[in-house]
């Protein structure tokens, strides 16, 4: 933990690049766009793609998301006096590069176009150590976790463990990793993520009718919800299971996403509304004069502008009419 | 109508007559064939109708779904999600036997008979979207595989129904009317060549009685 004095220059940076962000009216210009260039134009004014050649395709709008996050998580391990920090938001991408390339292994596959190229580790070097076996430079719970999806891989040739194996080893990394640093905003996210992740995950197991042993072994470890809480309601009704989380923060967003659960059938709304319930979560971050707060939740906000982004540029391509696109899109931060 | 390269003999008749007979039959039972094919045909082109509708449905709906999926999540993290199969099918092909057509049979079976397990990925890192298309996915694969058996069977049948078909008209236009007219042609020949006969041996008697005749005058004259 550094001194949040240190961080006058990055937040400095951070308030005035966020003026920069989409805020409603942006995507809204965005969404009003007849096509899907002129859609894609609104994000280059925005900021994004100084770094691609050519922005002119809007086929291409997948790697203009990709290089602004790129973009920003450099932005932030320039400035922040803790660059290290900001690794936590990016073990998402080397697991799911570990994912790839363990699936591509068992399946005799090269799959070097869907790896992620900004993950904590650089992807050529992870690439090559999973093939050497050599894991000597990987952290003790990522190795813990590729080992273990071998030999279970192995055993069952059940493709599934990879990728639940890995997920919990990337949120147990990610907790590690918030409690090393020692902010509380930073556990108090990570800790509503788990929460919020293991919801949704009982939520779904149940819906496609899995068992408690199958959804057990699925669970995130971490999280302020103990999994009694998750075994006691298997049998309950959706209501009685959300009523045991009222007290939680959250509570309220879960009341609604069931409720548009059972009007739609479908959990979009419940994501989005953990979106938005993680978007107002960092948006206390803005009216924080000094420390990392800002800076995190400008990068939450950032991927939340770059998820809003593919919605409208996916709804655009597809030709999928405007209050469609509109029902998906999360609240924005400024 | 062109008439045979044939020889009118009595033997040739017998034998065309013969073959027309064959031909008669043979042309009835393909109708008979054709009538029945027909009938299957378009039974079965109701039910594919049917079917392909209902299957053109899921699929919209499971388009719409990855579309969804594909919209709040990353291209890359959709294709880790989905590029390695959990379930598998195996599938059998025989055949039956419809009207002299050989139409496909499928037998398939699923390798796990789990209905909650066919999901390849995590549900951590994936959007609940996805749970929706593979679902609908894998439900629509019997019908699929349904319908890829009816379309065959009636792209098989249509292609039988036509031979058939040709076969009928080649029978009911050329070949019985060919036949006809050559046997009218060898009857009529056979008839004027027993005429010719006919005639023929009056003419000789004719002149065997004047040969008579004239003996007799002559007889007469040197008397």
């Amino acid at each position: 933990m550094t001194a949040e004095t240190e961080y006058v220059y990055a937040v400095g940076r951070i308030r005035a690049i966020e003026k920069k962000l989409l805020d409603k009216s942006g995507i809204e210009r965005m969404l009003d766009a007849k096509s899907p260039e002129e859609a894609l134009k609104v994000l280059v004014d925005a900021g994004y793609g100084s770094n691609v050649g050519d922005a002119s395709n809007p086929f291409h709008y997948e790697n203009l998301l990709k290089e602004e996050q790129k973009k920003v998580f450099k932005l932030l391990k320039e400035i922040a006096p803790e660059p290290e920090v900001f690794d936590l938001f990016l073990l998402r991408n080397d697991y799911h590069n570990i994912k790839t390339v363990l699936k591509a292994e068992f399946l005799g596959q090269d799959s070097s176009d869907i790896l992620v190229d900004s993950g904590s580790i650089e992807v050529n070097k992870l690439k090559a150590m999973i093939r050497d076996r050599n894991f000597k430079e990987i952290p003790e719970i990522m190795k813990e976790a590729i080992e273990e999806c071998m030999d279970l891989f192995n055993r069952t040739g059940d493709p599934q463990v990879i990728d639940v194996i890995l997920d919990k080893a990337n949120f147990r990394q990610m907790k590690e990793k918030a409690e090393e640093s020692k902010y509380s905003f930073l556990i108090n996210i990570v800790e509503n993520m788990i929460d919020l992740t293991n919801i949704k995950i009982f939520l779904r197991t149940r819906n496609v009718g899995k068992s408690w042993d199958a959804i057990q072994k699925m669970l995130l470890p971490g999280g302020t919800v103990e999994n009694s809480l998750f075994f006691e309601s298997m049998n309950d009704s959706l209501e009685d299971f959300i009523k045991k989380l009222k007290q939680k923060p959250y509570g309220a967003i879960c009341e609604e996403g069931i409720e548009s659960f059972k009007n739609t059938g479908s959990f979009t709304g419940f994501e989005k509304l953990v979106d938005n319930y993680m978007i107002s979560l960092v948006k206390k971050a803005k009216y924080k004069a000094f420390g990392i707060e800002p800076l995190i939740g400008y990068l939450i906000a950032k991927e939340n502008e770059i998820k809003n982004a593919r919605i409208v540029m996916v709804g655009k391509i597809n030709n999928i009419p405007n209050e469609v696109i509109k029902e998906r899109l999360r609240e924005t931060y400024v | 109508m062109a008439i045979m390269r044939v020889n009118p003999t009595r033997m040739e008749l017998t034998r065309l007559k013969k073959r027309l007979q064959v031909a008669r039959r043979g042309h009835k039972l393909l109708k008979d064939k054709r009538d029945e094919l027909m009938k299957k045909f378009l039974e079965l082109v109701r039910r594919n109708k049917e079917l392909r509708e209902r299957v053109e449905n899921m699929l919209m709906k499971v388009h719409s779904n990855f579309l969804i999926a594909r919209a709040v999540m990353s291209s890359e993290v959709l294709e880790e999600s989905l590029m390695f199969p959990k379930q598998s099918v195996s599938l059998e092909v025989s055949t039956k036997n419809v009207m002299s057509v050989n139409i496909p049979v499928f037998n398939f079976k699923t390798a796990s008979m789990d209905e909650s397990n066919i999901f390849p990925y995590g549900f951590a890192s994936t959007s609940a979207e996805l749970d929706g298309a593979i679902r609908t996915l894998s439900d629509v694969l019997p019908y699929m595989l349904e319908l890829a058996e009816m379309e065959k069977s009636a792209q098989l049948m249509a292609e039988e129904i036509e031979k058939t078909r040709r076969r009928v008209n080649a029978l009911e236009y050329v070949l019985i009317p060919q036949l006809d007219e050559t046997i009218r042609y060898i009857t009529m020949k056979l008839d004027e060549n027993e005429r010719g006969n006919l005639t023929r041996l009056m003419k000789v008697k004719d002149m065997m009685l004047e040969q008579a005749h004239q003996y007799k005058a002559r007889q007469k004259a040197a008397d």
